[in-house]
């Protein structure tokens, strides 16, 4: 018979009951207190089991999770690295072009050979094009590593800086005129360093590509932003881009033509920052009208 | 011949050739009666430092590079401002650099001293935006 059936017994009844049919029933009684017994310590077992289990998994977790950190903190230092050595590079890169620039403008003001002009200007365009593309490196690297910072954005301040940049550009066409009208009716919050690569990028490619034809060639930025909504409209009246080949020049690399003086790369850098930013951008172009770049960011 | 806008002009960079291109620019337009080329910090804070008794020979502009070995064009602006008064009077400092690191544009920005910031190479264009700074006008070749 089962101890805790014995002990209830004799405390209740003093002595076990002589009696055949209580017998059975009290039988009964222990064998399910037996099977109580067993199950509870198969319970036991299991929770016993399953805690140690749970203890494991958690020293594992914890290991795991500092050996995280540790991998996080180093790729933090890594990408801070990785950033200062493309900023040195990039550096180390564009000083000697500048000072080649510097050598061909000096060189272009002391000749009057219509040969030697010629010679000079392609190899003006050759630097330009070189620093752009290290410019565009810097920037594609910038967008895909660097962690996205919110701060407000002040709108005029920023395409003022673009334009001033612009105007002191090297090799900076001078014939574009550059206006920008912002209405304002809520702060906005944004990533500065990549909306600057956006608009700078777009007004750069607005001032490259401007029709020698158009009466008087500009680029216009309409900036409006209100509570819900950021919509900005960059436009030109430039040399515009073929409708079937609008799709594509967002690609990375992609040309619209061989001759084109751009490295490929800018607009794809902007479609990928603007998303990095949670925005997007349409392009709607016509040649010999213009082209205009919608983007959109919400606003809350 | 041109009027002259400045009177001394300073270059500080560590690249000959950069101060070479500054110093042909600036005659061709007849930027400035006199020009010195400093190759480092170092000698140019010295250079500064011997004219505290002679100020009318201190120069009007000074163009500054940022990279530079040893003292960085950051470390000519600190000591720059422990310099006596009298030099730092009448003294225009443009940053004249490659750098497309935004924290040198904003740390040149910020600094009191520093009047503007243009990207090497030095032109007519850039020339005319710095006499532009000193109340001048446009300046013609010569």
């Amino acid at each position: 018979m089962h101890k805790l059936l014995e002990r209830q017994i004799s405390k209740h009844l003093n002595q076990i009951p002589d009696n055949p049919e209580i017998s059975v029933f009290l039988k009964a009684i222990s064998d399910s207190y037996d099977h109580f017994e067993s199950d509870r310590l198969m319970l036991e077992r299991s929770i016993e089991i399953s805690s140690e289990e749970m203890i494991q998994l958690y020293n594992t977790l914890r290991l795991e999770s500092s050996k995280l950190k540790l991998l996080n903190s180093e790729l933090t230092k890594t990408n801070s690295n990785l950033d200062k050595f493309v900023y040195c590079v990039s550096h180390d890169l564009r000083a000697p072009l500048s000072s080649m620039l510097g050598m061909v403008q000096l060189s272009e003001d002391e000749t009057e050979d219509p040969n030697m002009i010629e010679t000079l200007s392609y190899l003006k365009s050759s630097i330009n094009k070189l620093d752009t593309f290290i410019q565009d490196i810097l920037n594609y690297s910038r967008n895909s590593r660097m962690e996205i910072k919110k701060s407000e954005i002040n709108f005029e301040e920023m395409l003022t800086d673009i334009a001033t940049n612009h105007k002191f550009m090297n090799g900076a066409n001078q014939n574009v005129q550059f206006t920008y009208n912002i209405e304002q009716k809520a702060p906005y919050y944004s990533d500065k360093t990549r909306l600057n690569i956006v608009l700078s990028n777009l007004i750069s490619n607005a001032i490259r590509y401007y029709n020698p034809q158009a009466e008087s060639p500009f680029v216009n930025v309409d900036v409006n932003v209100d509570a819900n909504a950021v919509n900005i409209i960059v436009s030109d009246n430039g040399i515009g881009i073929k409708k079937e080949l609008q799709d594509k020049v967002f690609d990375m690399f992609y040309r619209v033509s061989e001759s084109s003086a751009g490295t490929g790369l800018g607009l794809y850098i902007v479609k990928e920052a603007i998303e990095k930013i949670g925005g997007n951008i349409l392009i709607d172009s016509e040649p010999q009208v213009g082209t205009q770049f919608k983007i959109s960011f919400s606003n809350n | 011949m041109e009027s002259t806008k400045f009177k001394k002009v300073m270059v500080i960079d560590d690249t000959s050739i950069d101060r070479i291109i500054a110093k042909r620019v600036m005659e061709k337009y007849s930027f400035s009666e006199e020009i010195v080329l400093m190759e480092s910090v170092r000698q140019a804070i010295n250079f500064l430092q011997t004219m505290k008794d002679t100020p009318a020979d201190l120069p009007d502009l000074i163009f500054l590079d940022i990279n530079m070995p040893e003292l960085s064009g950051f470390d000519f602006l600190d000591q720059y401002q422990d310099l006596p008064e009298v030099i730092q009077r009448n003294c225009i400092i443009m940053m004249l650099s490659t750098s497309l690191n935004q924290e040198d544009h904003l740390k040149a920005n910020s600094n009191c001293h520093v009047s503007g910031f243009l990207n090497k190479p030095l032109d007519p264009v850039k020339l005319g935006l710095v006499s532009s700074k000193k109340g001048g006008t446009e300046i013609k070749a010569a």
